[in-house]
């Protein structure tokens, strides 16, 4: 048996890994809560964000982009928190955090910065005219969700990627599904790896629960957050937004639309408001990466 | 080389000479590729609406992309009879549900409307879970596919 071609890739070493992984900004989740609290004002939420610089920023120039379409430019940050309203906060905040982390090489996925950037920025868009179409209410989530859906991939390819290659090989010669190759080579999949992480950053259950779900069909047809997360990532995929080469190799829910109350022609009117709010997207990433 | 990019769900058609079209990570949607090489014009018709969707739509749906891209064509000098026409994209997941097959869909579609306008098809680098780019160099017989592994394929 050739161990010398096995280095320490134990699923302990992939768990030990995540536990060093840098923080979510604890900026962000006291600004989340303070947010969700209805005793406290858009004053509040203000004081919190205005000790990260890069936040305000992205605030102001979100704001004053041709998104709003705004007369005058705005300077102050309260104002541009009353013109954006509570969920536009979140998201901004959420995406801004988000974006050092996704914008990595995966080369185990055969991912380029921009894939993993596009693909999690685009699924939140998606997501927002998604909600809309299909009625669902707890949008913000779902674009929390959305965003950092696949950040297991960025754990399981900087401590394993070598062994990526060999998950691969492994779908591809059974034609099996990415998910399942992953279990059999690494012990772990990138779906739980992500939810271990959002976990440890103290993101509510819900979430956790959709990120670790987004790929078993069984699983995501269980809940409604879940199921919206797990259509929006297949919509994405479909259109080529940031897709790796794992994308296609995932076995599908015969049930999902009809569990999210979803006929054919919703189907393809979601794929048609997708593709525009990519174009929304192009402006949104653009200004995040300044 | 001049390199010129197709923006979802649109056609680009050129008769530049060394004009290079390309259209990039088609995920389940479908390329149609077109090429006269005798009087230098090619160009790419993005689809990603199989049929409306019935209502006011800003996308066109496969059959009138298809009829874009080929008056496109013969605008800038390209014959009907000598068009070599391909496909490409239309990926689909593993045990995909009939009723969420983008990629089947579209290329069905298309398939049907080639062989309802008596056009042949030239080439196909279509299905199965593998997202795919394509271009085609305008005076080329041949599109050039691109897999995530950066392979190249001629069709």
């Amino acid at each position: 048996m050739n161990t010398a071609a096995r280095p320490d890739f134990t699923l302990e070493a992939v768990y030990e890994s995540m536990v060093a992984l840098p923080v979510f900004p604890k900026i962000v989740h006291k600004a989340l809560s303070v947010l969700d609290d209805p005793e406290k004002s858009i004053a509040d939420v203000a004081k919190i964000i205005k000790l990260d610089h890069g936040l305000v920023a992205n605030i102001l120039k979100l704001t004053n982009s041709a998104m709003f379409g705004l007369r005058q430019q705005v300077s102050d940050l309260e104002t541009a928190l009353a013109l954006l309203g509570q969920n536009r906060i979140r998201e901004v905040l959420v995406a801004s955090a988000a974006m050092p982390y996704l914008s990595r090489d995966l080369h185990g996925y055969e991912m380029s910065p921009q894939d993993l950037c596009f693909h999690s920025i685009g699924c939140a868009m998606i997501s927002e005219v998604v909600s809309q179409r299909l009625g669902f209410s707890n949008s913000s989530e779902l674009f929390t969700a959305a965003i950092l859906h696949d950040i297991g991939k960025i754990v399981l390819d900087i401590y394993v990627g070598p062994r990526l290659f060999e998950v691969l090989e492994r779908s591809r010669q059974d034609d099996s599904d990415f998910a399942m190759a992953e279990w059999e080579v690494i012990g772990t999949d990138h779906a739980v790896a992500g939810s271990s992480i959002l976990q440890q950053w103290e993101f509510p259950r819900d979430i956790c629960r959709a990120v670790r779900s987004h790929h078993d069909p069984d699983l995501y047809i269980q809940d409604r957050l879940s199921a919206m997360l797990a259509f929006c990532n297949i919509i994405a995929i479909q259109l080529g937004i940031g897709v790796g080469t794992d994308s296609f190799r995932y076995r599908l829910s015969d049930q999902l639309l009809y569990v999210l109350g979803c006929s054919e022609k919703d189907y393809l009117v979601c794929i048609e408001d997708a593709v525009r709010a990519l174009e929304d997207a192009k402006d949104v990433i653009g200004l995040i990466f300044g | 080389m001049h390199e010129v990019y197709v923006d979802r769900g649109a056609v680009t058609v050129s008769d530049e000479p060394s004009t290079v079209i390309m259209a990039k990570s088609l995920g389940a949607t479908l390329a149609v590729v077109a090429t006269d090489p005798a009087a230098g014009v090619a160009g790419i018709g993005h689809c990603i609406l199989p049929v409306s969707p019935g209502k006011p739509s800003t996308l066109p749906e496969v059959l009138e992309q298809m009829r874009n891209l080929f008056k496109h064509m013969i605008q800038k000098g390209a014959a009907a009879q000598d068009m070599k026409i391909m496909l490409c994209g239309a990926a689909t997941f593993l045990g995909e549900p009939k009723e969420m097959a983008l990629g089947v869909w579209l290329y069905k579609k298309a398939v049907q409307a080639l062989k309802k306008n008596g056009l042949a098809l030239g080439g196909e680098h279509v299905g199965g879970p593998i997202n795919r780019s394509v271009s085609i160099e305008v005076g080329s017989p041949q599109a050039r596919v691109i897999l995530p592994d950066k392979k190249e394929i001629l069709i």
